[in-house]
């Protein structure tokens, strides 16, 4: 017999299948019509580690993240000469999955922000013939690699830590975005509609606290907290599409489709999980 | 037909999905390529992978017979990738090398048995992200087959994922756009230059979309307007920024700092040195006399000179124009304080000077005449800005003083007819230097004629000025 919290997860999945496939029949109205199907991913991931196991999951997650990091890497403007060091931030991700996989939080935490950044600039010199650039581009790379092998890699390192808490994750960012999404705040942050949410996001994070294994006060102040950071997300978020180009009633493979929605989990998932790992002990 | 069937499935099982994953090409204009039973398409051509995209675009029953032009001279250098591409895409090998060999013949073949033909009318991969001039012979080859249309099409990203002399494909997203096709009409020349345009437009549609860098070494062109108050060179300014920021961006330094795209006025973030500037030049408009006029004044002008800088770094836009040259303005006034040292050798000596275009000597009498000059020199150590091209309103002063007096605002301490008619006389002055001894375009508009006429004369001027010499320094 299945457990609850399995019974849960499998009736959200079927949920949100039917939505998506309703999508694929009469699409909804932009960009919903985006959204689910990328939610749809994100629940998937869930059942596949809630039946298929945590090593499969973090794989499959890598791919998720360089497939975004791939759509970043086309939309900003590289030299010819980037073209080693772009090799050095996919690597990175594989890598990162495999420290997560091996439960070796120290290497995941300093790896991209200290080897990949050192890797890369190395790599950058290497072809010798142009430094005209060079800083820009390092930046330009190294941001994409922080926000989606870096950040996006803590959501695996939450799914090896529970099944439960990038459940709790994704569903508290889900409520925060679809909220965005109908009242249509993107650029600007109103801290009074954030402030609406946090009843919402805290009381949802406490009735999974029996699977997150958090007590009362970490539940609370947790999913109090995503909202925020979810809506700081967003903000940022905001400006660095406009500035790549993409256009949020045209999203299209290669043009934001992927990076869109995973735009609310980078600030959540790394504070999450730090608060987890130092604070929840 | 088995060694067709198993081709067919290297592509529809292999390739494809290889390109899909590595590069998730999003195709648009599909429509535009359904229904044809025989077409030649026309790419642009960066990189080996354009092969690979086009034959992502073909159905599945048109890659048996659709063939790539390709030159055997390259290929044949390199015998397991010359097998291999004869294998997969059974090309039509063109021979650079013995140019007498008939390709339109065997293209004549290949259409006759209803097969396609892909064709990079730009010879060869040229440089990265560049559009090479097509060669005729697309043109010619749809002169001779009428009844076959042209598909236009515009690959995107591939010269990035694999660019010429490299040998590591790069994952990135790659777009392929597919334009409606053409019939041929006119002659095979301008048939190319249809093609060519067609695809250039499609190139420009995408690009403009992206992110793009800072261009480095391309400066703001600096357009001055100069007149005497009530000349109307505020009014004529922001004309000139609407008309110019139908071409680029425009960012005009009047009263206010305003920035112009596509002929409307953006928002625009506030500058610090742009707040302090708008105190003191209100602080000036309130002296009563040319004396407490004048330090504010300076003060203004050098913030307006800064401003000009400052508009450049954070706006980097295509033109910048000055409502009154901060240089050119300040050399102009000094006729109100030194009448008797002012000529037209004084002008030129200072203009060089403030724009550190030429050093003087320590003992030299223009430090004598206008000893201000050295106070100068080392608050702007770098220079002052220099109009790339100058329009000066030379209007009458008694017409001035009339519409100062319209206005209905206070009367500043120069606004009189006497102290109008000087300064007209040392901007005309100033104007001379620049045309002459400086080799800058000055175009002086006597005209009190509709502002609207007066206007697109002075576009008209700085648009030719600024193509007859590309100001790129």
């Amino acid at each position: 017999m299945l457990s609850a919290s399995a019974l849960v997860l499998l009736a959200v999945f079927l949920v949100i299948s039917v939505i998506t496939i309703l999508n694929v029949f009469k699409p909804f109205k932009k960009p919903l019509n985006v959204y689910f199907p990328s939610l749809w991913v994100l629940i998937c991931y869930l059942i596949v580690v809630r039946f298929i196991g945590a090593e499969i999951a973090i794989w499959i997650l890598c791919l998720l993240s360089m497939a975004a990091l791939r759509e970043y890497f086309s939309l900003i403007a590289i030299r010819p000469e980037d073209r080693l060091p772009i090799a050095a931030a996919y690597l990175s991700i594989p890598i990162t999955s495999l420290l997560i996989m091996t439960g070796q939080y120290q290497g995941f935490i300093l790896f991209i922000p200290v080897y990949s950044v050192f890797i890369t600039a190395l790599l950058a010199t290497l072809p010798g013939y142009n430094s005209k650039g060079i800083i820009f581009s390092l930046g330009a790379i190294n941001f994409g690699l922080f926000l989606f092998g870096y950040c996006i890699g803590h959501l695996g390192y939450l799914t090896r830590l529970s099944p439960w808490l990038p459940a709790m994750l994704i569903l508290n960012v889900t409520i925060c975005d679809l909220f965005a999404i109908f009242v249509g705040r993107d650029k600007r942050f109103s801290l009074t509609k954030t402030l609406m949410l946090i009843p919402v996001t805290a009381l949802i994070s406490l009735a999974l606290s029996g699977w997150t294994e958090l007590n009362t006060i970490h539940a609370l102040l947790l999913g109090a907290a995503t909202p925020l950071l979810v809506a700081l997300s967003r903000r940022t978020l905001w400006y660095l599409e406009e500035d790549l180009g993409i256009d949020k009633q045209r999203l299209q493979s290669g043009k934001g489709k992927l990076i869109d929605p995973l735009k609310s989990y980078l600030y959540a998932a790394p504070v999450i999980l730090h608060y987890i790992t130092y604070l929840k002990g | 037909m088995k060694d067709l069937s198993l081709r067919l499935l290297i592509h529809k099982f292999l390739l494809r999905p290889i390109i899909r994953l590595l590069l998730s090409v999003q195709v648009e204009g599909w429509e535009n390529l359904a229904g044809l039973d025989r077409y030649i398409i026309a790419a642009n051509h960066n990189s080996h992978l354009d092969v690979l995209l086009l034959y992502y675009i073909i159905t599945d029953a048109d890659i048996p017979r659709t063939h790539v032009v390709a030159a055997k001279d390259y290929f044949s250098r390199h015998p397991l990738l010359f097998r291999i591409v004869n294998y997969l895409f059974n090309p039509l090998w063109i021979d650079r090398e013995h140019p007498g060999s008939a390709p339109l013949q065997a293209m004549e073949n290949l259409l006759a048995k209803g097969h396609n033909i892909i064709i990079f009318p730009e010879g060869s991969r040229g440089e990265a992200g560049q559009i090479s001039r097509f060669h005729w012979g697309i043109g010619k080859m749809a002169e001779q087959f009428r009844d076959i249309p042209v598909l236009p099409v515009y690959l995107f990203g591939t010269e990035r994922a694999l660019p010429k002399q490299s040998w590591l494909p790069l994952p990135l997203c790659c777009s392929v756009h597919i334009g409606p096709p053409h019939r041929f009409i006119g002659s095979a020349d301008s048939f190319t230059d249809t093609l060519e345009n067609f695809i250039r437009r499609m190139a420009q549609t995408e690009i403009n979309d992206r992110q793009q860098r800072p261009p480095t070494g391309v400066r703001s062109k600096l357009i001055a307007v100069m007149g005497i108050d009530g000349s109307g060179k505020s009014s004529l300014s922001h004309n000139l920024s609407r008309n110019l920021s139908r071409h680029g961006e425009v960012c005009l330094i009047s009263d206010r700092m305003e920035l112009y795209h596509q002929g409307n006025e953006q928002a625009i973030r506030p500058l610090f040195s742009e707040t302090l500037r708008n105190t003191i030049s209100r602080y000036a408009k309130q002296a009563k006399s040319l004396k407490s006029y004048k330090l504010p004044k300076l003060a203004e002008l050098l913030l307006r000179d800064h401003l000009t800088g400052e508009a450049a770094r954070w706006y980097r836009p295509d033109h910048i124009i000055q409502d009154g040259s901060p240089l050119l303005n300040l050399v102009g006034w000094s006729i109100l304080y030194r009448e008797q040292a002012f000529s037209q050798q004084a002008c030129a000596k200072a203009i060089k000077l403030l724009s550190a275009r030429q050093q003087l000597a320590e003992n030299d009498p223009i430090f004598n005449s206008f000893p201000e000059l050295r106070h100068l020199q080392r608050l702007r150590p770098r220079g002052m800005s220099l109009p790339d091209v100058l329009i000066m309103l030379d209007i009458d002063p008694e017409l001035c003083c009339q519409r100062i007096a319209s206005r209905g605002e206070p009367v500043q301490p120069h606004e009189t007819v006497d102290k109008l008619s000087r300064m007209r006389h040392g901007y005309l002055r100033v104007c001379e230097v620049m045309e002459q001894q400086l080799g800058i375009p000055v175009l002086v508009i006597t005209s009190t004629a509709d502002m609207e006429q007066v206007s697109n004369q002075a576009t008209r001027f700085i648009q030719q000025q600024l193509e007859r010499s590309p100001l790129d320094a």
